[in-house]
C-alpha cells in the first residue's frame, strides 16, 4: 500500500514536469523603495521548487509558464507575488519588512511559526548580525545581541566559556547554563564555543520557563538554538574568509605595581639591610635583609606611620613591570571556506574552518580549533525529506597547566574554565624581581622572596619552563532528520542526534630536582606529586549524548480544509523526546620522572588512578549515566491573523528524579492578539500609524534536573595505601529529591510604529517589550547539618527563589536613502533574583568553597542571590554598631579625620573599618543595554559598531587586595594628606588590607571589606567594523565578493572600576552565586582584526 | 487519505507509549562510582574497609584541606601555635593571631601590647559559615566525624557474619570503635568548654549520627571518653583468639603505618595505650601550675581546678600501666599517593620544616630555649641559616629537612620525605614516661621522676648529662620536666594543653604568665628574659556552626566559656 502510494507520487511528479514544458523567459529588476537594486533576492515560481536569484544590479531571468505566479523575496523585505500572465518583464519594488514580522522561528514553539503568531518572546539573530569575534565562537558573538540576556565574557583565557544568564538566577547548584540545541537537537557533549561561527545561519533564544516549557525538565534556564547554513537554490557559492588579529589583555584600571618604594636605603638610594649592606640577589634568586625605612625588617613595619613610598628603584634594585613581562600580545588567525548550493531536490553546504589562538600569557601555548561541517538535504519522494548535518571539531590546546591549560577533574563535562592558577603567582612578587631573571645555570627561579615580602610569589616563567600541556579534543555532532508530509494535515518528523566528544589532556611536570631554588624552598610545580621530581597526568574524557525526537504535527485550516467560514487554523504537536548522556572520565598519573628523555609514563616510578577530589566529589575513574525522556502535547489555534492561543503540557521521567519512575509534568499556555487587525480597525488610521501591534502573554513551567546521583545514598571510597577503604560522605544524598520547578509568567508586546511614512529618515520604530516574573520551587542545595552528626550537609529541595525583570528591543531605520542606510538597534534587559525561603530558616554560607580568598557569600532568605558580605569602611565619627552604639566616643572624635572619604585615625594613619559584617550589595547589574549601529553606503561599504553598557554591576577586587599585602599595588604611591602632612603613607594604604576596628592587623588581614567592593559598571565598544567590498567597487571579474574588513573588539571601555576589566568574574562559568569577584581573573582581550572575505 | 492520517497517528501514539514503557527500566542508573552501605558494607571485608576509612578519612583527613591537609597539620597546628612551639605570619585563618600574646615585655622593659587579643578575635570569628576564619571549627568537625563513623560501624557490626573466631573478630572491631570514640571525646573535652554525647546513628541514614542538643560540660565529655576507653579495654580482655584479633587489626591499621613505632598492637600493648590516654585525660584537664618556676603557683581564674594528690596518684597508676618502651602505638605515615596526609603538608612538623623564610610555620625561639647545652637534637635537627623577622615569632632557626633517625641516631623532629616522618596520633612512650616523671616529682619522688626525663632524652638520642641524682629541687626538676615535654612531645597535639595546665597561657593578673623567655627581635637581638602574657581562652567555645544549627537545649551547659 505504502509502496504504491510512493510510486503514484513519482508518476504524479513526472506528469507535472511534463506540463511545465510550455514556458517563456521573464526578465526583471528588483529594487527597494529608494530605487536601489536588491541583489541576491529570491525569485521562485509558486508551487514549485524552481527559482533563481537576482544579480548584483538586481536583475534576473527566469523561465516560467505563462500563468505562473512568481514569488519575489529578499532578506529583510516583504515578499511580493506577480502573476506572469501577459508579462515578460517585471519591475519589482520590495518594501522593507517591518522588523522581523515575517521571520519564522522554531525554538520554543515546536513547529515553524511566524513571529507574528507567537504568544511568547523568541529572539533570533541572523548570521549577518553576528560580529566576527576573534575567538570565532558563537557565544562571544552573541554578547549584547539578545535583549534581556546577560551574556558576558568573564575570562580572557583562550577556550574559556562565557557566562550566560537568561532571565534571572533560578537554581543554585546547577548554574545558569541554558540548554544548547543545534538544528533541533540538543547538543550536550560539545561546548557552544567549539561550534563554528562561520556556518551559523541563525541563532534563536528563548529565555524563560514560559517559552522553554516545551523542553520540560531541562528548560528552566532557557534555550539557545543554533541553525547551521543550508545550501541555497542556485549554482554553487564559494565563500572564503580569512582574518588575523592581535590580542592584548584589557587593563582598564591601569593596574600596575608601585614604582616607588618605602624600603631602607643608603645615601646612593641603594636598598640596604639594617647594617647598611647593599642588597643583591643570592644564588636562589632571592634577596635577604630588606627592611622598611622605619620599623625595621618585619612585615608589619608597613603599618609604621613614618614609612612613605617615595623612593625610586634607581640603584642596586630596579623596577620590573611584571604585567608587561607576562601579558604580551597574542594572536588569532581565522580561516574558513564555505561551499554551498542546491538543486530542486537536494541542497548541500560544506564548510571548513580553522581558528588558531595564541595565548597572550607569555605566548605559552595555543588553542587550535578546526571545524568541518556538512549539511546535506534531499527530498526522496514528494513530501519526504531527509537531512544529515555533520559537524566534526578537532581542538588542540597546548597551554601549560597553571597558565590556562585544559584538564582537571570533570573538565570533560565542558563549560569549564582552564587551569590558570599560576598566572597570577606574580601578583605577590615584589617589583624588584624580574620574572625573566635566571639562576646561574640558566634556569628560572620559582620562588622569588625577600624575607617578609614576596612570600606568596610564584614565577609563571618557572611554570612555563618546567611543565607542558597538550589537550586533544574531538567533537562529533551528527543530526539526522526525516520529515514526511503525509498530507496537508499530517506531518511526521523524526530527529536523531548523536553528540560525541573525546578529549585527552596530558600534563607533564618535568623533574625539577636540579633547580636549586626549587630544592631550597621546596617550591615546585606539580599537581599530584609530593616533591619536585615531576609527574605526568593523563585526563581522559568521553561523552556520548543521544537525543531522539519524534513528532507528529497535525494542521488544519478551517476555511481551506473544511470550507468553514471560521478563520481558524490549528496546529497540534505530539512528541516523544528521549535523551541519554554518558560521561566517562579516566584520570591516571605517574610520579617521578627522569632528568633525561624519554619522558613518558613508562619512565615514571609510580603510577596510579587520580584519587578522590573533595571539590568535584569524584575520583579518577568516573562514569555518569543520565537518561531523561518525556512526551509533549501542544495545541495551537490561530484566529485569522489577529489572535491565537496555544497550550499543552510535557511530562518527563528522569534517572535523576527521586523515586525514579515518577514523572513530572510541566504545563504551558500562551496567547496573542493583534487588536488593530480586528475587523474595521484593520483599515483605520490607527493601523496606518501602528501597522503592527501585538499583545502577548504566556505562562509555563520548566525544570532543572537534580545532579545525576544526588538521589543515591552512597559512602565514599578511597585507597589507604594498598587497601580499599570506605568512609561516610561529608554531604549526604537524598533519595527523595524532586526536580527544581520554575514557573514563569511573561507578557509583552511587539509593535511597529510608522513615524515618517515613505521618508528617508526615521521612517519607523520597531520594538518588542517583555515583562516576566518567575518563581522557582524545590531548588536543590546542600543544607548544612550540625557537625556533630558527622556530616556537614544534606542535599535537599531546600530553597524557593523568585526573579523578575523586563527586556526590550527597539530598532529604528534611521536612514534609508538610495545610497545610504543606517539602522539602529538597542537591546535592554533588567533582572533581579531573590532567595525567598530556605528550608529550616538558617542561612547557607557558600563563601569558603569558591576559591576567592576570603570573600564571603551567603544564601539568605529575603536577599538577592550572589550578595557579598564583609566589613564596611567607617566614613565619619558618628558611625554606629548595628545596635546603635557609636564606634567613636565623642571625646575621641578629634583623633580622627576624613581622608578620601574614609575615616582615618590620625595616630596610626589607618583607615577605620567596622568589625560587624554587612551585606555589601548585589554584584549583579541593574541593567544591560546594547546599542548597535549599522551604516551602509551603496553596496560596498559597511560600517557598524556596538556599544554595551552594563550598569550597576559590582566586583569585589580581590586581586587588588592581594597587591595591598606587601604594599606593591600602584595605589601605594598616591599621596594622602593626614594631619596636614602629605605623603604616600604605607600605613594608610596598607590599613585597607590589615585593619579592622580595634585591631591594626590580624583579624582584618585580607578580610572582605567594602573598600575593595567596586562599581564595575562599564560602557564598552564591543565591536567596531569597517568593511569594503572591492569586487563591487571595481567590478572585479569572477568575484562576487572581495571584502576587506577591519574590526576592533573591546577596544574602548569606560568604567570607574580600578581593576583590569569590569566584565570578568573569577567563578566557574555560569555559577549561580559566585557572581562578582575579581580574584586573579584573566581579563578579556582587546583585539584589532583585519579580515578578507572572498565570494565566487 | 483521511484513514491514512488516522493510521499514522495511531502508529505514532503507539510508538510513544511503547517508548515510554521500555525506557522506564533504564532510569535506575544507580551510582556506579560509589559503594553504599547496603551493597558494600554487608561483609566482614566491607565493614573493615568502613572502619578503617571512618577513622583515617573521616577522623583525620576530611575537611582539613586548607592549611596542610590533615588533622595533624590543622587542629594540631593550632595546638602547636598556641603552645608557642611555632609561630606563623600568614593571614590565613588566624594562624598569625591565635598564638600571639596579649603583651610581652622585653629584657629592657619595652612592653608590646597586642591590639587584637586572642580571645576577642576567636569570638569575633566564631560565626556560622565562617570556617575559613574560625579555628574552633576544625577539631570539632574532625572529632565528631570520627565519632559518627564509629557509630556507623557499631550499628552494623552485629548484623554481619564473620569468619574464624567471630566473637574475637567482632570484639576487635568493637574495641577499635570504642577506642576511637574515647579518643574523639578526649579531644573534644580537652579543648572545648562543652560538648555533646552522641552515640547512635540516625534511624533513616546510618552514615550520620542522631544528634541531640544537650550540651554537657567538658568534664562529662571526658568522663564519656574514659567510659569508652575502659569499654575498649574490657572488650579487648574478652578476646580469645589472638590470631583472629591480629588479622582484623592488621587490616584496620593501614599497612604503611605499620612501621617504626606503628604496628599491630597486641591486646596488652593496646591496653597500655588505653592507660596512657586515661592518664592524659586526668593530667591535661587539670591545672599543675608552674608559673615562673614556682611549683606552688596558683591560677585564680580558670575553667578547671588544680591537680590533687589523688589526681597525681591516679596519673601515676595509669601511666605505670601505660605505654612501655618498644610498645606499638597509633601512628601515621605519609605516602606518595593514597595516604591520609602528605609528606610536605600533612603535619605541623612538615609545615615547619625547611627555610624559615618560606615555611608556613616557623620554629619558635621559646621552643629552642628548652634544649640543654650539647643536646644533639638541637645540633642535628636545626640550623641557623636564614633569619625570620617578626616582632614576636622572629627566629634564627629552621628545621633541617630529610634527616633520618636511622643514620643520625637522633629523634627527627621534621622530615618532608614521603613516609619518613612518624606522627603520633595518641599516646607515645615519651609522653607516658614524662607523665610518670611529672607525677613522681609532684609526689615528692624527684629522682625517680627525673630518671624518666633522662630515659626520654636517651630514647631520643639527646646525649646530654643525666639530671636524675643531681640533687635538683622540685622547682628545678619541674623545669627539666617542662623543658623535656616541650621538646620531645612537639607536634603531637599537646603543646598548648601543657602550657595551659602549667598556668603559662593564663593572664598574669590571674597568676599566670610565662617568664624568662627568649625572643629574637626584628632589630636582630636576642632577649633572654622576656615576660609573656598569652592570656588565651583556656577552653574553646563550641563552634557556631554547631550551635546555630543545633541550638542548645534549656538545660544545656554553656557553649561559650563563661570564665572569659
Amino acid at each position: 500500500m505504502r509502496k504504491l502510494h510512493q510510486s503514484m507520487l513519482c508518476l504524479l511528479m513526472l506528469f507535472t514536469l511534463g506540463v511545465q514544458a510550455q514556458t517563456k523567459e521573464i526578465t526583471g529588476k528588483i529594487t527597494d523603495a529608494s530605487g536601489a537594486p536588491i541583489p541576491s533576492a529570491t525569485i521562485r515560481i509558486k508551487g514549485t521548487r524552481t527559482g533563481t536569484s537576482s544579480e548584483m544590479d538586481g536583475t534576473f531571468k527566469i523561465n516560467a509558464s505563462s500563468n505562473a505566479i512568481l514569488v519575489i523575496s529578499g532578506v529583510g523585505y516583504e515578499p511580493k507575488e506577480f502573476k506572469t500572465t501577459g508579462l515578460s518583464t517585471i519591475s519589482a519594488q520590495l518594501s522593507i519588512d517591518s522588523k522581523s514580522l515575517s521571520e519564522v522561528v522554531v525554538t520554543g514553539v515546536g513547529t515553524a511559526t511566524s513571529k507574528k503568531r507567537l504568544g511568547i518572546a523568541v529572539q533570533s539573530v541572523s548570521a549577518d548580525k553576528l560580529p566576527p569575534a576573534p575567538t570565532a565562537s558563537i557565544d562571544q558573538a552573541l554578547v549584547g545581541k539578545i535583549p534581556g540576556a546577560q551574556i558576558s565574557s568573564v575570562s580572557g583565557n583562550p577556550g574559556d566559556p562565557v557566562n550566560i544568564v537568561l532571565r534571572g538566577i533560578n537554581t543554585v547548584q546547577n548554574g545558569t547554563k541554558p540548554l544548547i540545541m543545534v538544528d533541533g537537537i540538543q547538543v550536550s557533549a560539545t561546548d557552544i564555543n567549539s561550534l563554528d561561527l562561520s556556518n551559523v545561519e541563525r541563532v534563536e533564544v528563548v529565555q524563560g520557563a514560559a517559552s522553554a516549557s516545551l523542553y520540560g525538565a531541562q528548560g528552566a534556564n532557557g534555550v539557545i538554538q543554533i541553525f547551521t547554513k543550508k545550501g541555497r537554490h542556485g549554482p554553487a557559492v564559494i565563500n572564503y574568509s580569512t582574518s588575523y588579529s592581535g590580542n592584548q589583555y584589557i587593563n582598564q584600571g591601569k593596574v600596575h605595581k608601585a614604582q616607588l618604594h618605602p624600603y631602607l636605603t643608603d645615601a646612593s638610594n641603594n636598598i640596604v639591610d639594617a647594617s647598611g649592606n647593599i642588597l643583591a640577589y643570592d644564588q636562589y634568586g632571592s634577596i635577604s635583609g630588606i627592611s622598611y625605612t622605619y620599623g625595621g625588617a618585619t612585615r608589619y613595619a608597613i603599618l609604621n606611620t613614618k614609612n612613605v613610598s617615595n623612593k625610586a628603584y634607581n640603584a642596586n634594585l630596579k623596577y620590573y613591570d611584571h604585567f608587561k613581562e607576562v601579558f604580551q600580545t597574542g594572536s588569532t588567525l581565522n580561516n574558513a571556506i564555505n561551499i554551498s548550493g542546491a538543486s530542486d531536490k537536494s541542497d548541500y553546504a560544506i564548510s571548513v574552518a580553522n581558528n588558531h589562538t595564541v595565548s597572550p600569557v607569555m605566548k605559552n601555548g595555543y588553542v587550535d580549533r578546526s571545524n568541518l561541517t556538512a549539511n546535506l538535504g534531499t527530498e526522496l519522494f514528494k513530501g519526504f525529506k531527509i537531512r544529515s548535518i555533520t559537524q566534526l571539531v578537532y581542538t588542540r590546546n597546548t597551554l601549560h597547566p597553571g597558565l590556562g591549560a585544559a584538564g582537571g577533574y570533570l573538565y570533560g563535562k565542558g563549560n569549564q574554565i582552564g587551569n590558570v592558577g599560576n598566572i597570577y603567582g606574580f601578583l605577590n612578587t615584589s617589583p624588584f624581581f624580574s620574572l625573566k631573571a635566571k639562576l646561574a645555570d640558566g634556569t628560572s627561579p620559582n620562588y622569588q622572596t625577600a624575607d617578609f615580602v614576596s612570600i606568596n610569589a610564584t614565577n609563571p616563567y618557572y611554570v612555563q619552563e618546567y611543565n607542558s600541556g597538550l589537550d586533544n579534543k574531538i567533537d562529533i555532532i551528527q543530526n539526522f532528520d526525516a520529515d514526511y508530509k503525509v498530507n496537508k494535515f499530517v506531518e511526521l518528523d523524526a530527529k536523531y542526534g548523536i553528540n560525541y566528544r573525546t578529549e585527552n589532556a596530558k600534563w607533564t611536570y618535568f623533574n625539577q630536582s636540579q633547580n636549586i631554588n626549587s630544592n631550597y624552598y621546596g617550591a615546585y610545580t606539580s599537581y599530584f606529586a609530593p616533591d619536585n621530581t615531576g609527574e605526568i597526568d593523563n585526563w581522559q574524557y568521553n561523552t556520548t549524548f543521544q537525543n531522539f525526537l519524534a513528532s507528529a504535527y497535525i494542521k488544519t485550516d478551517f476555511q481551506k480544509d473544511f470550507n468553514s467560514k471560521l478563520p481558524i487554523q490549528t496546529s497540534t504537536q505530539i512528541s516523544f523526546d528521549y535523551r541519554k548522556n554518558n560521561y566517562k572520565e579516566y584520570d591516571t598519573y605517574g610520579l617521578g620522572l627522569p632528568l633525561a628523555p624519554p619522558i613518558n609514563m613508562a619512565s615514571t616510578s609510580t603510577q596510579g588512578v587520580a584519587p578522590y577530589n573533595a571539590t568535584t566529589n569524584t575520583n579518577g575513574d568516573y562514569v555518569e549515566p543520565f537518561i531523561t525522556y518525556g512526551f509533549l502535547v501542544n495545541q495551537k489555534i490561530d484566529f485569522g491573523d489577529y489572535a491565537g492561543v496555544s497550550g499543552g503540557f510535557r511530562s518527563d521521567w528522569s534517572s535523576a528524579f527521586g523515586g525514579g519512575s515518577k514523572p513530572f509534568t510541566f504545563p504551558h499556555v500562551d496567547g496573542y492578539i493583534l487588536p488593530l487587525s480586528l475587523g474595521s480597525l484593520k483599515d483605520s488610521k490607527a493601523s496606518d500609524i501602528l501597522p503592527y501591534f501585538k499583545l502577548r502573554a504566556g505562562y509555563g513551567e520548566a525544570g532543572i534536573q537534580p545532579g545525576p546521583f544526588d538521589r543515591y545514598p552512597v559512602i565514599s571510597q578511597g585507597n589507604l595505601g594498598s587497601s580499599l577503604s570506605y568512609s561516610n560522605p561529608i554531604i549526604s544524598q537524598n533519595p527523595n529529591l524532586q526536580v527544581e520547578v520554575s514557573k514563569e509568567f511573561e507578557a509583552g508586546t511587539d509593535f511597529s510604529i510608522t513615524t515618517n511614512k515613505g521618508g528617508t529618515w526615521f521612517s519607523a520604530i520597531n520594538g518588542q517589550f517583555t515583562y516576566w516574573k518567575r518563581k522557582s520551587k524545590n531548588v536543590i542545595y546542600t543544607v548544612p547539618t550540625p557537625l556533630s552528626s558527622g556530616a556537614t550537609g544534606i542535599l535537599n529541595n531546600a530553597i524557593d527563589m523568585s526573579s523578575k525583570g523586563f527586556e526590550f528591543q527597539v530598532s529604528i531605520p534611521v536612514l534609508q536613502s538610495k545610497n545610504f542606510t543606517w539602522n539602529f538597534t538597542t537591546n535592554f534587559g533588567h533582572q533581579v533574583s531573590m532567595i525567598d525561603k530556605i528550608a529550616g530558616g538558617v542561612d547557607i554560607p557558600t563563601g569558603t568553597e569558591d576559591n576567592t580568598g576570603s570573600t564571603f557569600e551567603i544564601l539568605s532568605a529575603g536577599h538577592k542571590i550572589g550578595q557579598i558580605y564583609g566589613y564596611k569602611t567607617i566614613r565619619n565619627v558618628n558611625q554606629t554598631y548595628q545596635d546603635g552604639t557609636p564606634y567613636i566616643a565623642k571625646a575621641d572624635a578629634g583623633k580622627y579625620q576624613v581622608v578620601n572619604n574614609t575615616l582615618v585615625d590620625t595616630a596610626t594613619k589607618g583607615i577605620m573599618f567596622t568589625n560587624e559584617k554587612y551585606s555589601l550589595g548585589d554584584p549583579n547589574p541593574k541593567f544591560n543595554v546594547s546599542f548597535i549601529n549599522e551604516i551602509t553606503y551603496k553596496d560596498f561599504l559597511t560600517f557598524s559598531f556596538q556599544f554595551d553598557w552594563v550598569y550597576g554591576s559590582h566586583l569585589y577586587n580581590q586581586t587588588k587586595e592581594w597587591l595591598y599585602r606587601d604594599g606593591i599595588s600602584g595605589d601605594f604611591t598616591k599621596p594622602v594628606t593626614i594631619n596636614g602632612q602629605t605623603g604616600a603613607y604605607t600605613a594608610y594604604w596598607a590599613s585597607a588590607y590589615y585593619g579592622l576596628w580595634g585591631s591594626a592587623h590580624g583579624s582584618g588581614n585580607d578580610a572582605t571589606k567594602d573598600y575593595f567592593y567596586e562599581d564595575a559598571s562599564f560602557l564598552r565598544l564591543r565591536n567596531v567594523s569597517l568593511a569594503l567590498d572591492i569586487a563591487k567597487v571595481a567590478k572585479v571579474k569572477y568575484f562576487k565578493k572581495l571584502q576587506l574588513v577591519l574590526t576592533g573588539r573591546n577596544i574602548l571601555t569606560v568604567t570607574k572600576y580600578t581593576g583590569f576589566d569590569p566584565e570578568i568574574n573569577s567563578s566557574n562559568a555560569n555559577s549561580s552565586f559566585v557572581r562578582g569577584i575579581d580574584g586573579n581573573t584573566i581579563p578579556n582581550i582587546k583585539s584589532y582584526q583585519v579580515g578578507l572575505n572572498v565570494g565566487f | 487519505m483521511y484513514k491514512n492520517k488516522f493510521v499514522h497517528a495511531v502508529f505514532f501514539m503507539g510508538f510513544i507509549a511503547l517508548g515510554t514503557a521500555s525506557c522506564k527500566k533504564q532510569l535506575n542508573v544507580g551510582n556506579p562510582n560509589s559503594p553504599s552501605l547496603l551493597v558494600n558494607v554487608t561483609t566482614e571485608a566491607g565493614l573493615i574497609s568502613q572502619a578503617q576509612g571512618g577513622v583515617y578519612t573521616n577522623g583525620f583527613y576530611n575537611g582539613d584541606g586548607w592549611l596542610g591537609n590533615s588533622y595533624f597539620s590543622l587542629p594540631y597546628g593550632y595546638i602547636e601555635l598556641m603552645g608557642d612551639v611555632v609561630g606563623a605570619d600568614a593571614s590565613n585563618n588566624q594562624i598569625t593571631t591565635i598564638g600571639y600574646p596579649d603583651y610581652f615585655i622585653l629584657d629592657d622593659g619595652t612592653k608590646t601590647t597586642n591590639g587584637s587579643p586572642q580571645i576577642s578575635l576567636i569570638r569575633t570569628y566564631n560565626i556560622f559559615g565562617g570556617s575559613a576564619n574560625n579555628p574552633l571549627y576544625y577539631q570539632w568537625l574532625n572529632m565528631y566525624a570520627l565519632n559518627a563513623a564509629c557509630n556507623t560501624v557499631l550499628s552494623l557490626v552485629d548484623g554481619i557474619r564473620f569468619s574464624g573466631d567471630s566473637v574475637s573478630r567482632v570484639n576487635t572491631l568493637k574495641a577499635w570503635c570504642y577506642w576511637w570514640k574515647g579518643y574523639a571525646y578526649a579531644s573534644i573535652g580537652t579543648m572545648y568548654y562543652s560538648g555533646l554525647i552522641i552515640d547512635s546513628v540516625n534511624k533513616s541514614n546510618s552514615t550520620i549520627s542522631a544528634v541531640n542538643n544537650n550540651y554537657l560540660i567538658k568534664d562529662s565529655i571526658i568522663a564519656r571518653s574514659n567510659y569508652y576507653l575502659n569499654l575498649a579495654a574490657t572488650t579487648l580482655s574478652g578476646i580469645s583468639s589472638s590470631s583472629d584479633y591480629a588479622t582484623v587489626l592488621g587490616q584496620l591499621i593501614p599497612s604503611f603505618c605499620q612501621v617504626g613505632n606503628g604496628g599491630v598492637l597486641t591486646t596488652a600493648m593496646w591496653t597500655r595505650n588505653i592507660n596512657t590516654m586515661l592518664a592524659r585525660n586526668v593530667l591535661l584537664n587539670k591545672l599543675s601550675p608552674f608559673v615562673n618556676n614556682d611549683p606552688n603557683a596558683t591560677i585564680t581564674k580558670s575553667s578547671t581546678t588544680a591537680m590533687t594528690t589523688a589526681d597525681w596518684n591516679s596519673v601515676l597508676t595509669y601511666a605505670t600501666n601505660g605505654i612501655q618502651n618498644g610498645d606499638y602505638v597509633f601512628t601515621g605515615r605519609s605516602l606518595a599517593s593514597n595516604g591520609f596526609f602528605t609528606a610536605t603538608g600533612g603535619t605541623a612538623a612538615a609545615l615547619t620544616t625547611g627555610p624559615n623564610t618560606s615555611t608556613t610555620f616557623k620554629i619558635s625561639e621559646r621552643y629552642i630555649q628548652n634544649f640543654n647545652t650539647g643536646d644533639k637534637r638541637l645540633a642535628t635537627d636545626f640550623r641557623m641559616a636564614s633569619l625570620y623577622k617578626n616582632n614576636f615569632f622572629g627566629t634564627r632557626y629552621s628545621i633541617i629537612d630529610s634527616l633520618q633517625q636511622s643514620t643520625t641516631g637522633v629523634y627527627v623532629i621534621g622530615n618532608k620525605l614521603v613516609g619518613e616522618y612518624e606522627v603520633y596520633i595518641a599516646g607515645s612512650y615519651e609522653e607516658n614516661a614524662l607523665m610518670l616523671a611529672e607525677a613522681n616529682i609532684r609526689l615528692g619522688n624527684i629522682d625517680a621522676g627525673l630518671a624518666y626525663v633522662d630515659a626520654v632524652r636517651t630514647y631520643q638520642g639527646a646525649s646530654v648529662a643525666v639530671v636524675s641524682g643531681t640533687g635538683l629541687t622540685t622547682a628545678l626538676a619541674l623545669k627539666e620536666l617542662t623543658k623535656e615535654r616541650r621538646i620531645s612531645l612537639v607536634f603531637r597535639g599537646i603543646s598548648f594543653y601543657d602550657n595551659r595546665r602549667w598556668g603559662w597561657t593564663y593572664d598574669i593578673a590571674n597568676g599566670g604568665g610565662s617568664y624568662g623567655n627568649h625572643l629574637y627581635t626584628v632589630a636582630g637581638s636576642l632577649n633572654t628574659n622576656v615576660t609573656i602574657n598569652y592570656n588565651f581562652l583556656d577552653y574553646w567555645d563550641v563552634p557556631a556552626d554547631e550551635t546555630t544549627l543545633n541550638v542548645p537545649s534549656a538545660t544545656s551547659a554553656k557553649v561559650i566559656n563563661p570564665n572569659f
